[in-house]
């Protein structure tokens, strides 16, 4: 099966996956208890202003046509208008997502070097003193929260030695570039200690594979081995669990960002729900849930491609 | 001195007392023991023996393609009066492949399966200052050599996409690439089902004569060594303990472990009577025995045989026994007869 047909398939089979979650995510507004209007606009409402909320919200009508509505606000892009912004959901989760997207690609990018490397050395090195080593980092990356991680590289990076911005990612491109550092080497940490000890263990197993034994049999270069035998076929699992964390890293802006003060997706959920600003956080979610989907389509049909023994049916 | 000269232009390869150590845990594994052996141009050369009697480590060791934590304390490989293991690692890729090609048991695992057999196949035309059209030429010939059908769209393919015999043939190609002199064949049929089996021994014997290589077959199954081999060496805990011809070897075996092993094929003759296995377990090659290795399963041991290991005698000529009492043998029949006077 090609990949567009695959990825047509793929597509229609996300539309009942998306519509479960679309319920669901009705489902868990609705079953906070309480009155939403009365939550959302404190205990000093007047019953004008609320009445006059749930008016907005469509509080009053059944839950069935409330469904419809907010199903209907979906597929339309029209997610309703925040509460405390007083703009439509859309419009702020499009100014907000592009530091998430940032973040998550310079992350991407260091979460690479942080791992690639010392994983193949480690491998190559199995029980030697390097391998030793980064097995012990990997372990330290492992069990260590991520915005503890965040909060100490402030300490030293932004606090005493003032190379790096305390928060916020200021106005100017380069400025951004500045301010997404520390954050995406905070996230790159936390999730390269998983990879690391993945690539190691391929490493360890292909390098001692009848095919590696069998390409030097043939009088290949040690770096073409490297390379085309040792390296092609380990970062093929590696590459897969990447993309995979990929999604952790998108949920992972919600802490990072907040750390750091970014003024992204993470940060703008976790604002809205101290908010009760529910229109958003439901638009988040929904986005998420659209972001991971995409992310495990992509993840599906770079495996296939990196690995022919693979099909996609 | 004359002689010495034939001798050596004779012999493509020659090994003498090649010792093998492996280091695992604190605790030395004798692999292999003393080994010495040629191969002549043109000639099949057969190890025989039980898993872990030091066959493979033996064959790898020749081209130095052994696991990192082993050692070779002692002895030397001459290809072409060249000695293997004092090479640098740059004159040591020479050799591999293009002079010493290997090919091993399972194809399904001894090919990359990410890369095309083409890829493959082209990686043995690297440092050659082939063109590419020259490489395409030389690939689907070699394809069709070992009998693949259809050469220009498999070499495309992936081993994957390869039925099990096939799959060897595609390894033989690929190694063959290269236009090694010598072959060294680690179990290639022990992967595949008795009539593929049969097809790739006819296929290594045919494309023996047609290359002018010689082979190193190394396997555990006597009908193979009798289908392919000129000489053979039954080898046991890391010792050889017989060589001889393959004639010899079956009509006269001359090691009591030899003979149990010729004795443990079913035959057809014997319609009644059951298998007959040599009983007991080889030694652990930590804790060999100072004797003879063979000794405790030897139904002739003797205190001589525990407490002295014996050398390998020349009891005829180019038939060597590493035994005591291997005139004890002298009449023993093998699985063949073969017309022949008094000695």
């Amino acid at each position: 099966m090609d990949v567009f047909n695959y990825t047509l398939k793929r597509i229609l089979q996300m539309i009942p996956v998306f519509l479960i979650v679309t319920v669901l995510i009705f489902l868990l507004i609705r079953a906070i208890p309480g009155d939403p209007a009365m939550v959302m606009l404190g205990e000093k409402a007047t019953p004008e202003s609320l009445a006059a909320l749930r008016e907005k919200l469509g509080l009053n009508e059944s839950y069935i046509k409330q469904f419809f509505l907010y199903f209907k606000g979906i597929v339309t892009f029209d997610l309703g208008d925040s509460i405390k912004f007083n703009t439509p959901v859309s419009t702020l989760i499009f100014s907000r997502v592009g530091t998430t997207i940032c973040l998550t690609i310079m992350s991407t990018f260091f979460t690479v070097i942080f791992s690639f490397i010392p994983g193949y050395i480690a491998g190559i090195n199995k029980d030697k003193i390097p391998d030793q080593i980064v097995r012990l980092i990997a372990l330290i990356g492992l069990s260590v929260p991520s915005f503890w991680i965040g909060l100490v590289l402030l300490i030293i990076f932004a606090v005493n030695i003032k190379i790096f911005p305390v928060a916020g990612w200021g106005n100017t491109p380069w400025e951004h570039f500045v301010g997404l550092i520390l954050p995406s080497i905070t996230q790159a940490i936390a999730v390269s200690a998983v990879l690391i000890r993945n690539l190691r263990n391929n490493v360890v197993d292909i390098k001692n594979s009848d095919y590696v034994d069998f390409a030097r049999s043939k009088g290949i270069s040690p770096l073409r081995i490297s390379t085309h035998h040792i390296i092609r076929n380990a970062l093929i699992p590696t590459t897969t669990l990447l993309s995979l964390k990929l999604i952790a890293m998108f949920g992972g802006s919600i802490v990072i960002e907040n750390v750091f003060n970014l003024p992204g997706i993470g940060n703008l959920l976790v604002n809205s729900i101290y908010a009760r600003d529910y229109a958003v956080v439901q638009g988040i979610v929904v986005m998420f849930v659209v972001v991971v989907m995409v992310i495990n389509l992509l993840t599906d049909i770079i495996y296939s491609i990196l690995d022919p023994r693979v099909k996609l049916s | 001195m004359a002689k010495e000269i034939i001798k050596d232009n004779d012999n493509l390869l020659e090994v003498n007392n090649l010792n093998v150590r492996f280091y695992s845990n604190g605790r030395e594994m004798k692999a292999v023991n003393g080994v010495t052996f040629n191969i002549k141009k043109g000639e099949t050369f057969g190890f025989v023996g039980e898993s872990g009697c030091g066959k493979s480590t033996t064959s790898r060791a020749v081209i130095r393609l052994l696991a990192e934590n082993a050692k070779v304390p002692e002895g030397e490989i001459l290809y072409n009066g060249t000695d293997i293991l004092k090479l640098s690692q740059d004159k040591l890729r020479k050799i591999r492949g293009k002079e010493i090609g290997m090919i091993f048991q399972e194809p399904m695992t001894a090919l990359n399966p990410v890369l095309t057999i083409k890829k493959q196949v082209y990686e043995q035309f690297i440092g050659t200052s082939m063109t590419n059209k020259e490489k395409e030429e030389r690939a689907i010939e070699m394809l069709r050599l070992v009998g693949i059908p259809s050469p220009e769209k498999r070499l495309k393919e992936y081993i994957h996409q390869f039925s099990g015999g096939m799959r060897q043939r595609a390894m033989i190609a690929t190694t063959l690439a290269a236009n090694p002199k010598l072959l060294i064949a680690d179990e290639p049929t022990t992967a595949l089902d008795v009539t593929i089996q049969d097809q790739i021994i006819k296929l290594i014997n045919k494309i023996k004569k047609q290359m002018g290589m010689s082979v190193l077959l190394i396997t555990h199954d006597l009908g193979v060594i009798s289908q392919m081999c000129d000489r053979v060496a039954v080898m046991y805990a890391g010792y050889f303990v017989e060589t001889a011809d393959t004639l010899t070897l079956f009509a006269k075996p001359r090691h009591p472990y030899t003979k149990g092993l010729i004795d443990a094929l079913p035959s057809t003759e014997k319609k009644n009577s059951s298998l007959m296995p040599i009983k007991g377990t080889t030694p652990s090659l930590a804790e060999l025995p100072k004797g003879c290795p063979f000794g405790p399963r030897c139904p002739y041991c003797e205190d001589k045989c525990v407490n002295e290991l014996p050398e390998m005698t020349e009891i005829e000529s180019g038939h060597m026994v590493r035994c005591h009492f291997s005139y004890k043998l002298k009449n023993a029949s093998g699985l063949i007869s073969i017309e022949e006077g008094e000695q």
